[in-house]
């Protein structure tokens, strides 16, 4: 029973971090552009690399 | 192999029919691609060269077909600082510009433009955004030019302008974040509450001690009040303004639910004892949330579709200072009373009167009409129009805000804020429903309150939290939230979710003819030699002497292969081209231009088509035919509709034939020419007078009134922004076989809307004598509301199922097509 009154509101104050944190990444704009972000790992960085050491090589 | 039919027949890059066969091919991993022109078959080939070609494995949409006549333009003007100053920023050698793209479809395409850019030498990042098609890119500008970058990027295949942060562009954006922000907020709440209202049902199921359940439900008051307070309060905003002018919406039965369920839950927990219905506060809360979302970031989407003026405006001007010099000057610093030079091809950059010179103005972006109009002294030109041929010297009379483009857009604007929603309509049935269950609530109250007062608050909640018009408020707007996103995705914008219900009902659908059953663009249909050489060699020489030309018609002899040297071209305005090709002297024009030197042949004149002349050292050698020529879709369309007994009908301006052989060709039910747009309304009016419902659907400005009176309308992708302001639905795609389809998705919602209705009354019916008895204890209610909306949502959903039209299988085969190819990463 004690344990609960000191976990909840140990949750709480975590769930208040979260959202902290949530509304910070909404303000510095990392949710404007969902669709993107969406796709955009399943592409292959690995091209760009390779291809800037092939252009190196030559 | 099974692909190649697919691979000769459309174009690798942007999709398109491949008229000419496969003239245009390349070699993309080590794979013969076939394209529609020289502009895809370049932009591909540097795709290629530059190790992307990954591109094409992962777009979803295919391209834009490649302009060639805009990777002319060197861009040099933007290397000067003062046309740097609005979006550029400088620190020491680096530069950071804010550029608008043009021709982003998917994610890949963001990659894309990213990958290429990194690759430039000089560039250290750049961010392209997907949603509001801004690149952000920070370079050296030591090493390399703004110009440099606008060339890169145009290589392959976007066009890029300076990016103009306009209020509309800003305010979506706060509203985004906003918005985002409330469902993030209602989203972790909805946890949490969640966690400790499973504790406290489990607690009245086998019994809690009360300072437990007390703990319990102070921690889920505290989160409940922040999701009340901070994600439900544009409800309640919308309540107090609906209230205000008299005329609440879908809103008040929102917040009457949850600000009932949220003060009574209060209550409770101060007062220690009856029951608390934080949970479905919170859930209900969330899910509105969502689903307001996605109808807010669908209407960005179309806003963002349609406001592009900043396109029509160019971005610098000629100036005539007073002692006669030209200078070039950004457009804004024009005043009223300025004198101003419009070069051939520009765009004219303010209102103005022509004071001296002759030129075709083309002012489609107004009018809508694809042919320029002849303008001489003393003549008005608009903003955003494009001058042909002439140089035009003219006096500003108008300047930005002031100009007819943007005070009809503005009109327009206001216009549409102004007309009150047909949402209402649809929560017509959620409203009565509501007091019915206030009604009931009240009633359920006095009669337990002589029963059992201490219970009777208690139970008259119960019946509000059960039947809380959760289900009911949703059945609607979800099943339109998940129709338009499914139409958006076969290129069907639609502005109005409500006009879906309308369609269901249709029964006419009226065309214009150009521009909308026509391409809007003019194609040789027939040739007629007269001199000695071949056809093929004629064409190539007019499209040669065209080639100088930015008049509409000369687009219509643009050809693919390498253009012949023309020695000393002449551009005679508004009628034609003069110049020498292999020593022997061309002209092509109108008759009035041929006549004056060589004799015509009497012709047996064809109303449809527009005769063009070419002479060969003063002898006529050839005629040339143009023609506006018909979608490939209109057919198929016209077809879908007519078996759906609608009768479709082809309204014209035009007083030539050609109205009524189209109309027999394409076996539409009626069809009248030479109508002015007054004619076109009544007869509107008149189909309405007769109980019908229709859809038209058009292009230009003088579709504008048609396209208001109509029930519900449709503009083409290419309409003139006006018109595409004024329209309920936008066809990006331009495929007119999105029309049945369209009737067919709003069929298909409107028995959605009516299981989910039906489902969410049968629901309220039963578990409303239930609850009012008292049987109903707060978990089962809580419970009992979110299976109903759940059911509701999923049942949506099922809308989302994008229907497989011929062009999207054309498309999957092009895909497949690329996807079978051995993948191999650029060595």
């Amino acid at each position: 029973m004690e344990s609960l009154a000191i976990l909840v509101p140990i949750a709480l104050a975590f769930t208040g971090i979260a959202i902290a944190a949530f509304l910070w990444a909404v303000r510095s704009d990392q949710y404007e552009d969902l669709d993107k972000s969406a796709s955009s790992i399943l592409f292959d960085e690995d091209t760009t690399d390779a291809d800037a050491e092939h252009k190196a090589d030559e | 192999m099974t692909t190649s039919l697919a691979a000769t027949n459309y174009c690798f890059h942007c999709g398109l029919d491949n008229p000419s066969g496969g003239l245009f091919s390349a070699n993309i991993n080590q794979q013969e691609v076939y394209f529609c022109c020289p502009g895809c078959q370049a932009v591909a080939e540097t795709i290629n060269a530059a190790g992307l070609d990954n591109y094409y494995n992962y777009r979803d949409r295919l391209a834009d077909t490649v302009d060639l006549s805009f990777s002319n333009t060197d861009y040099l003007l933007y290397d000067n600082m003062d046309f740097q100053q609005d979006f550029v920023e400088q620190q020491d050698n680096i530069s950071i510009a804010q550029l608008s793209v043009q021709g982003i479809h998917c994610a890949a395409c963001t990659w894309l433009i990213e990958n290429q850019l990194s690759k430039t030498d000089g560039i250290f990042s750049s961010n392209v955004n997907l949603a509001n098609h801004k690149a952000s890119i920070r370079w050296d500008n030591s090493k390399l030019k703004l110009s440099d970058i606008f060339r890169t990027i145009n290589a392959i295949g976007y066009k890029t302008a300076p990016w103009l942060d306009d209020e509309e562009i800003h305010r979506s954006k706060q509203e985004n974040k906003a918005s985002m922000a409330r469902i993030g907020v209602a989203g972790i709440g909805m946890m949490q509450v969640g966690m400790y209202s499973i504790a406290l049902h489990a607690g009245s199921l086998q019994g809690i001690a009360d300072t437990s359940r007390d703990l319990m439900r102070y921690s889920a008051m505290i989160m409940a009040t922040l999701v009340v307070l901070f994600s439900a309060r544009p409800f309640f905003e919308g309540t107090w303004r609906g209230m205000k002018n008299r005329h609440p919406g879908m809103d008040l039965p929102v917040a009457i639910a949850i600000g009932f369920a949220y003060i009574a839950s209060c209550w409770a927990t101060l007062q220690g004892s009856g029951e608390v219905y934080f949970d479905s506060v919170v859930m209900f809360t969330f899910f509105l949330l969502v689903s307001r979302h996605m109808e807010m970031r669908s209407r960005h989407n179309l806003n963002r579709k349609s406001a592009n003026l900043a396109t029509h405006t160019p971005e610098f001007a000629w100036k005539i200072k007073s002692n006669g010099e030209q200078q070039q000057v950004l457009p804004k610093t024009l005043v009223v009373g300025d004198n101003i030079i419009i070069k051939p091809g520009e765009r004219i950059p303010a209102d103005a009167v022509i004071t001296s010179g002759l030129s075709n103005v083309d002012e489609s972006v107004i009018n809508g009409e694809y042919l320029p109009t002849e303008k001489s002294s003393g003549d008005a030109v608009t903003s955003g129009g494009l001058n042909g041929d002439g140089f035009l010297e003219c006096k500003v009379t108008a300047i930005g805000k002031d100009t007819l483009l943007s005070i009809i857009n503005q009109l327009l604007e206001q216009a549409q804020q102004s007309v009150p929603p047909i949402a209402i309509l649809a929560d017509k049935g959620t409203k009565s429903f509501v007091s019915v269950v206030l009604i009931t609530s009240a009633c359920v109250y006095v009669y337990w309150h002589f029963v059992a007062p201490e219970q009777a608050f208690w139970i008259a909640l119960s019946v509000m939290v059960v039947s809380c018009p959760c289900a009911l408020s949703m059945a609607t707007p979800t099943a339109l939230t998940a129709a338009t996103g499914a139409l958006r995705e076969q290129g069907l914008l639609v502005r109005d979710g409500n006009s879906l219900e309308a369609l269901t009902k249709v029964t006419h659908c009226i065309f214009d003819k150009t521009g909308t059953i026509t391409e809007g663009k003019l194609n040789i249909a027939d040739t007629k030699i007269m001199g000695h050489k071949s056809a093929d060699y004629y064409r190539h020489v007019a499209a040669s002497l065209e080639s100088y030309s930015s008049h509409p018609i000369a687009s219509a002899f643009s050809e693919k292969q390498t253009l012949l040297t023309v020695t000393d071209p002449q551009i005679v305005p508004g009628q034609g081209i003069r110049g020498l090709i292999e020593k022997r002297e061309y002209c092509i024009g109108s008759d009035l231009f041929i006549a004056s030197h060589c004799q015509l042949p009497e012709l047996s004149s064809n109303e449809n088509m527009l005769p063009i002349y070419l002479s060969e050292n003063g002898q006529l050698a050839a005629i040339f035919y143009l023609q506006d020529q018909l979608r490939p879709s209109a057919a198929k369309a016209i077809n879908q509709l007519n078996r759906m007994n609608i009768a479709t009908i082809l309204l014209s301006g035009d007083s030539s034939n050609m109205v009524k052989s189209i109309a027999e060709e394409l076996d539409f039910s009626d069809w009248q020419n030479k109508l002015k747009p007054a004619d076109k309304l009544s007869y509107i009016e008149k189909v309405k007078a007769n109980n019908g419902i229709c859809i038209a659907v058009g292009d230009g400005i003088n579709d504008v009134p048609l396209l208001g009176t109509a029930n519900i309308s449709i503009a083409v992708a290419n309409a003139t922004d006006l018109t595409r302001n004024n329209a309920d639905c936008i066809m990006l795609a331009n495929d007119l076989r999105n029309i049945p389809l369209f009737i067919e998705k709003s069929k298909q919602t409107q028995k959605i809307i009516r299981q989910n209705l039906g489902w969410a009354l049968a629901y309220n019916v039963c578990a409303l004598p239930l609850a009012s008895m008292g049987l109903v204890p707060p978990y089962i209610a809580a419970l009992g509301m979110s299976a109903s909306s759940l059911v509701v949502v999923i049942n949506a959903m099922r809308l989302w199922k994008t229907p497989t039209t011929q062009l999207a299988q054309s498309s999957q085969a092009l895909h497949s097509n690329q996807t079978n190819q051995p993948r191999q990463v650029t060595r």
